[in-house]
């Protein structure tokens, strides 16, 4: 089947999928010291790692299309970095910012219809209400289930269960192997996307006695649609995405309340200790949010500041999160 | 003699004293500038000024706007302030009597302007607003010492296709407990086949659904200064504002376009940049920026009827992109033998005629969506370029802003159009107090002059 290529949360997997083809969200690999496109001062290092691997898939993979999105000022313009080409077009797909209006329904819904020309274009058949609405139930059973997995999963665990599925779709069989241990700290690691290697990071606050139990990143539980309404399904079932998607809450929205309503509520159930706010060089957009995360929650706030995946900074990573997790005990 | 020298702020107390005696006649915001000073605007002191009674107006105008303000809410008009769009509201905004507007973005000069000792970095640092961030930043400082500008009744702001840090800062303010009506300006993209498409002002294009969208969005801060003002901002309102805004934009293309084509520079850089400003808002009157600009306009255009300049007549031909931080490089341009020729400032879209043959929130809504910032780098790179070529410029400078999320990239895409014109470029950063940077500054403008110079003798 033909992939296409996003990092975005918010794009739907069964739009694309309703269309015959396949989205891969993937995580890039840190690709700091490889040459290539934006690698200028200032430049987001995640922004340049998405833009490398996407540079780079068209040459080793059979992707059909590149589908970048407006949620960050620096993807936007990465974005008219990468020449689309007969073999590897690109979509710019806007994202509105602001949710609470009509208009930023409209532009969702009107950009997922321009995202579903592009699909047929790359070869995708338009699908009509039905085959979108079977879809939709589809991978909202999958994702009921790998909800449902994340009770008895460490950290690490359920991860690597959200990868496969953002990589692989709803085929994933969800298997919770190792819980993480009941005395753990447990930790909230919040912030934006994660690169292929920052499984390691889980794995660092596993060896140290921790345990992710609520991944707040973009990567991960944070952008996690909820529930279709079924009732919608039958009738506007692109609308019901629109809808569900929109409501999707990250720090870039405007206003962020959502986020923090969000924060607020899966902090408290999870029962979590303390949290691990990881922001990326330059990404302004998180890390204006460190005052509020500290005064926000009460909970004691651990900032790490990367320039790139995990292993490129393990030593000063592991020791400041060896010495959080002391104070937390 | 055609030399009009630029001056210091001290041989401007002695010219200030001259133009008394010989009966200048200022408006009520009027007299020297050193009373800026003491006012704690110190990089006046190491700044350089045009001699004329017309650019003592300009700089009287623009350091009074704080006084204008507060006058305004004593006088029971409401305060609104406009962030991020750059033009848009402000004009709309200006059209309602019980309102004034005023874009706290402004304040990204103060640091500058003051020499940092208003502390405002100090204070974003300690809302986690750090110099990891553009300037802007102290915007934030100025809203909690509220000593620089009045807290506004009502703000706006735009967000979608913007700068992260300006949004980052704006939301970090909405944090603080200040209400923000945020509307949504999506990225500018080319229509595609079978959509309706809208030439916008300036000559971008844009698919008539985006503009739809922005209009309604408009309609939404119309709503919302409606019920501030608790008066109608009708059409006629609306077009009537339009209207005078053309006459500023008609006044200032024209400076610009004697200014920067005379054979002699008939005005520094400096005035031009501040002259382009009042374009975005008008400094919180309208009717008053309108005559500031006609004397600047009436002083230009006798210099350049009589052929007299500020600069040498060889001083080489630079087209700047991006406004910078500290004023002073401006001046710093001009004593490495350059010229500022053609300017894009981030508002092209607030200098670009306004179609006055359309429905006003219409219009207003295609202005909107021509903003520069708000469509790829290429569409930005591609003006810039048609613009250089056409003002004649013999080198293009992009002066980066320190940690705006847009400079990373946009850059080098200007770059490489520019390349593709034969043209020189060169890049440089502007902290907002240059001073320390200096040396690093003037080899790098110096490199630029001289690379020009050489094209210019092959």
């Amino acid at each position: 089947m033909k992939t296409v290529l996003s990092t975005c949360p918010y794009v739907p997997p069964e739009w694309v999928a309703a269309h015959d083809l396949r989205l891969r969200r993937f995580r890039p690999g840190d690709a700091r010291s490889a040459a290539g496109l934006a690698g200028g001062a200032g430049v987001c290092p995640y922004a340049r790692d998405v833009l490398r691997a996407m540079e780079a898939a068209s040459v080793t993979e059979d992707t059909a299309g590149v589908v970048i999105t407006t949620v960050c000022d620096q993807m936007r313009r990465a974005a008219g970095l990468l020449p689309g080409t007969d073999s590897r077009p690109v979509l710019l797909m806007n994202v509105p910012t602001t949710w609470q209006t009509p208009a930023g329904q409209q532009i969702y819904v009107s950009e997922l219809r321009r995202l579903g020309r592009f699909l047929v274009s790359l070869g995708g058949r338009a699908p009509d209400d039905r085959r979108l609405a079977d879809t939709m139930v589809a991978y909202d059973q999958a994702r009921f289930a790998l909800k449902e997995c994340r009770r008895r999963c460490s950290g690490s665990r359920f991860s690597r269960l959200l990868a496969e599925f953002d990589e692989q779709g709803p085929g994933v069989s969800f298997s919770p192997s190792a819980s993480g241990p009941a005395d753990a700290v447990k930790l909230a690691l919040v912030g934006g996307p994660l690169w292929a290697e920052d499984a390691e990071l889980f794995e660092i606050i596993e060896s140290l006695g921790g345990n992710v139990v609520l991944d707040a990143t973009t990567s991960g539980e944070l952008v996690m649609p909820d529930a279709y309404d079924r009732s919608h399904l039958a009738d506007r079932p692109l609308e019901e995405m629109a809808r569900v998607y929109g409501r999707i809450p990250d720090a870039f929205r405007r206003p962020n309340r959502a986020l923090f309503e969000w924060l607020g509520r899966e902090l408290a159930a999870r029962g979590v200790q303390g949290i691990v706010f990881r922001t990326c060089l330059w990404c302004d957009t998180w890390v204006a949010e460190l005052v509020r995360i500290r005064e926000g929650f009460g909970l004691p706030v651990l900032h790490l500041d990367v320039d790139g995946a995990t292993p490129g900074c393990r030593t000063r990573i592991s020791g400041r999160l060896q010495a959080f997790m002391e104070v937390l005990r | 003699m055609n030399g009009l020298a630029s001056i210091t702020l001290e041989q401007w107390d002695r010219r200030y004293e001259e133009l008394r005696a010989a009966g200048l006649r200022e408006p009520e915001y009027g007299g020297p500038l050193r009373r800026h000073v003491e006012d704690g605007d110190r990089r006046l002191l190491r700044l350089r000024f045009d001699p004329s009674p017309a650019a003592l107006r300009l700089w009287n105008f623009l350091l009074t706007e704080e006084d204008r303000l507060r006058k305004a809410r004593r006088d029971g008009k409401k305060l609104v302030g406009v962030m991020k769009d750059l033009g848009t509201t402000a004009l709309m905004t200006h059209c309602v009597p019980e309102l004034v507007a005023f874009y706290p973005d402004g304040a990204w000069w103060i640091p500058c302007v003051m020499e940092m000792r208003a502390g405002l970095f100090s204070i974003a640092d300690s809302l986690g607003i750090n110099d990891s961030f553009c300037p802007v930043r102290a915007m934030l400082g100025a809203f909690v010492t509220g000593a620089h500008f009045p807290i506004p009744d009502m703000l706006v702001c735009s967000a979608g296709a913007t700068c992260d840090d300006f949004s980052a800062i704006a939301q970090r303010l909405e944090g603080l407990g200040h209400a923000i009506l945020w509307w949504e300006i999506p990225h500018r993209r080319k229509p595609e086949s079978g959509e309706g498409r809208v030439e916008l002002p300036g000559g971008f294009v844009a698919p008539a659904e985006q503009v739809a969208v922005v209009r309604a969005e408009l309609d939404r801060v119309r709503e919302g200064l409606q019920s501030l003002a608790g008066s109608r901002l009708d059409d006629a309102r609306l077009a009537a504002g339009i209207r005078k805004a053309n006459q500023a934009r008609g006044l200032l293309a024209d400076l610009r376009r004697q200014a920067f084509t005379a054979a002699r520079c008939p005005m520094p850089a400096l005035e031009m940049l501040v002259a382009e400003m009042l374009a975005i808002h008008f400094c919180s009157d309208f009717d008053e920026s309108l005559r500031v600009l006609s004397d600047l306009h009436e002083e230009v255009s006798a210099r350049v009827l009589s052929g007299k300049g500020t600069l040498p007549a060889d001083a080489v031909r630079v087209y700047w992109v991006n406004p910078v931080a500290d004023l002073q490089v401006m001046n710093l341009l001009e004593s490495c033998g350059g010229r500022v020729c053609g300017t894009e400032y981030l508002f092209s879209h607030a200098l670009d005629p306004i179609p006055e043959d359309l429905g006003p929130m219409e219009a207003l809504a295609r202005m909107a969506l021509a903003d520069p910032m708000v469509g790829p780098a290429s569409d930005r790179a591609e003006r810039i370029c048609r613009d250089a070529v056409g003002f004649g410029a013999e080198a293009v400078l992009v002066s980066r802003i320190p940690g705006a999320s847009h400079c990373a990239l946009e850059g080098e895409a200007i770059a490489e159009g520019v390349r593709r014109l034969g043209l020189p470029v060169a890049e440089i950063e502007v902290p907002s107090l240059s001073d320390a940077c200096r040396p690093r500054l003037v080899t790098r403008l110096g490199g630029l002059i001289e690379t020009a110079l050489r094209r210019r003798g092959s």
